[in-house]
């Protein structure tokens, strides 16, 4: 998996390009908590991103709760079979998804 | 090993014994030859300059001249014959050279007669003419000059080895008049010379040997032995010493020794590699059995956690209004799927399939909880949606690994075939209608437990008949991959279903395994994969259907 990102002020961009699964979600785990100090908005475009496993489900929920505590967060770019994962386990309703 | 060092070296040692040999008998030789022609020089020469300046110039053209004798003549030829014995000297004898060669003057050789008479013999008389040859006829220019000629060295068939040295006779004037010639037989010098270099050279030869003999035996006890012993110690010391290495009771096996040098040192070095080795392959040992240790725990806890799901069936033997399976195949030593059933009373069944995000120890032990939580509140006789509600919220307490579960719960009314669901994120399960095929039970889902504080989760209903079957899984059935990484995906699972519409629990989940084993071919299992089938029968029994 590659992890592009784009820091503006306090907005982080992390576009993922790939599968996120049991493998490389450490991955962008550390980069989380590498990055997001001071971040009020986080977006995470998921564009080229085209298997999430549950284990990558973790993590989004991860900086979902997180940034709960520090500003806001969006999805955006969210292919059919991912929706469908969103879907599935209720991540529709707590995650803010922009296609 | 094609040479040995000892091989190698001897071969060294041998050309270089044969360079300074032969560069020490060469120069020896040449230093004993020019010292040796020096002293024959020097004794051949005093004696012609003896003679010559005993000689009378104008007598000896006198009798060059005329070729005639006098008393002079005689007097002189006693005096030569009296050198010639008191002196290393086979020849004396003065000549005149002129034309291309000598007139003799006088030869120490000719006998005088009682009676003053020359004796016919081997010598040459006054006036005998002979040609110069050889070394001679090469310094012919320089005897009819007069001047000085170094001496002679001839080797003659009649007469061996010679050297002639001579001397000019000059008048007053400076005139040449005659040469006095010496000849030395060089015969025995000559032997001595050739005994000399054959004696040193067998000095050399035997020096040589001796010294590379003396070198070996340094070199053997000194290189060879030592680096043999460290070769056969260190070679084997595994193969060797495996029961005693396994065992902690390996010793250093390469001898100590002291040859105070870079032998020395080489093996202490072995030594302490092998000191290095045994203490290593001991905390490689100890570290094994830790992991062994761990290992066997690990085992232990996948059984305690495979015990932890209901796995006899049938599992109401006395029940006959259903029929229920289920199968949970870890993918690492403890996974984080579980299944469950149990009665809530005697007419009400609840079926739960869930996951927990993530693998092995934690996951397991997450799993653990969240099995107990969900049946204690499904035993409490708690509304279904309650049921998910609490469990979320004492799975969110204290849940720092940011860990959650998708789980799906069903409760059926035996005696009615009423039957109610939650779903927390989990894959919807499919339902197969008595006369339908399985379609997706695809209905709006909670969020996933222990996912978010104060989560609400909804109750849905929905009836069984008698003949409707229900499939759970999780997504290591779906997410099964091949070595294509293509995955089993959702199609290929409810195609697999259809085509087995009418096999019971048990065998229509055995069936599904192989397909699914089947598709993954030799691709690792990444997921543990969780099936649970149940067959409602209604409520009188296998006898309705």
């Amino acid at each position: 998996m590659t992890i592009t990102k784009q820091r503006e002020g306090t907005k982080l961009t992390l576009a993922l390009e790939g599968r996120l699964d049991t493998i490389t979600s450490p991955e962008l785990a550390d980069v989380l908590d590498a990055e997001l100090n001071g971040v009020t908005e986080l977006l995470i475009d998921m564009e080229r991103l085209v298997y999430l496993s549950s284990a990558g489900l973790r993590v989004i929920l991860t900086a979902q709760k997180r940034m709960n505590r520090q500003g806001k967060m969006t999805v955006a770019h969210v292919c059919a079979d991912i929706m469908e994962v969103f879907e599935i386990t209720g991540f529709v309703d707590i995650l803010d998804i922009q296609n | 090993m094609k040479f040995g060092l000892g091989k190698k070296l001897t071969a060294l040692i041998v050309a270089l014994g044969i360079v300074l040999g032969a560069t020490a008998v060469v120069i020896s030789y040449r230093t004993y030859s020019d010292s040796m022609m020096d002293y024959y020089t020097l004794l051949g020469t005093n004696l012609t300059r003896t003679l010559a300046s005993q000689l009378d110039a104008d007598a000896l053209e006198r009798y060059y001249e005329t070729g005639e004798t006098d008393e002079g003549y005689y007097e002189t030829q006693d005096f030569i014959q009296s050198l010639v014995e008191n002196n290393q000297v086979e020849y004396l004898y003065v000549v005149r050279p002129n034309g291309t060669g000598v007139t003799f003057l006088f030869d120490s050789d000719m006998e005088t007669s009682t009676s003053g008479e020359y004796e016919e013999g081997g010598y040459c008389a006054l006036g005998s003419y002979v040609e110069l040859v050889g070394d001679f006829a090469a310094n012919l220019d320089k005897l009819l000059a007069g001047e000085e000629v170094e001496p002679i060295i001839q080797n003659d068939e009649s007469y061996g080895w010679m050297m002639t040295a001579m001397t000019p006779v000059r008048t007053e004037d400076g005139v040449m008049v005659a040469y006095v010639m010496a000849d030395i037989s060089m015969n025995d010098a000559m032997n001595t010379r050739q005994t000399f270099l054959i004696l040193l050279s067998a000095v050399m030869a035997l020096l040589t040997v001796v010294f590379i003999l003396v070198f070996l035996l340094i070199l053997r006890r000194q290189v060879l032995t030592p680096i043999d012993q460290l070769t056969q110690a260190t070679g084997a010391f595994i193969q060797n010493n495996e029961q005693e290495l396994l065992q902690g009771t390996a010793a250093v096996n390469v001898p100590e020794i002291h040859t105070g040098d870079e032998v020395e040192l080489l093996a202490a070095a072995f030594r302490k590699m092998e000191e290095d080795m045994i203490s290593y392959i001991r905390s490689l040992l100890e570290v094994t059995a830790e992991k062994e240790r761990i290992g066997a725990e690990l085992n232990v806890a996948t059984q305690i956690q495979a015990d932890m799901l209901p796995r006899i069936f049938p599992a109401f033997p006395e029940r006959k209004e259903f029929d229920i399976y289920a199968t949970m195949e870890p993918a690492k030593e403890v996974g984080g799927d579980f299944y469950d059933f149990f009665l809530v009373d005697a007419d009400h069944l609840a079926v739960v399939v869930a996951d927990v995000s993530g693998k092995g120890v934690p996951a397991a032990l997450f799993m653990v909880i969240a099995k107990t939580l969900i049946k204690n509140h499904a035993q409490n006789r708690e509304k279904l949606e309650d049921v998910f509600t609490h469990t979320n919220e004492q799975l969110c307490e204290g849940n720092d690994a940011g860990l959650f579960v998708t789980a799906w719960i069903g409760l059926l009314e035996i005696s009615t075939g009423a039957f109610t669901y939650v779903n927390a994120g989990h894959n919807p399960p499919l339902l197969k209608r008595v006369d339908g095929n399985y379609e997706w039970m695809k209905a709006r889902s909670g969020f996933v437990l222990a996912g978010m504080e104060g989560a609400r989760y909804h109750e849905l209903t929905d009836h069984l008949d008698p003949g409707d079957k229900l499939f759970l899984y999780t997504d290591g059935v779906t997410e099964a991959a091949n070595s294509a990484e293509e995955l089993f995906g959702s199609e290929r699972l409810q195609a697999a279903l259809n085509q087995r519409i009418d096999l019971p629990p048990q065998k229509l989940l055995t069936e599904l395994k192989q397909s699914i084993d089947d598709f993954a071919g030799d691709a690792e299992q990444f997921d543990d994969i969780t099936m649970v089938s149940l067959e409602y029968k209604g409520a009188r029994g296998a006898e309705n259907v």
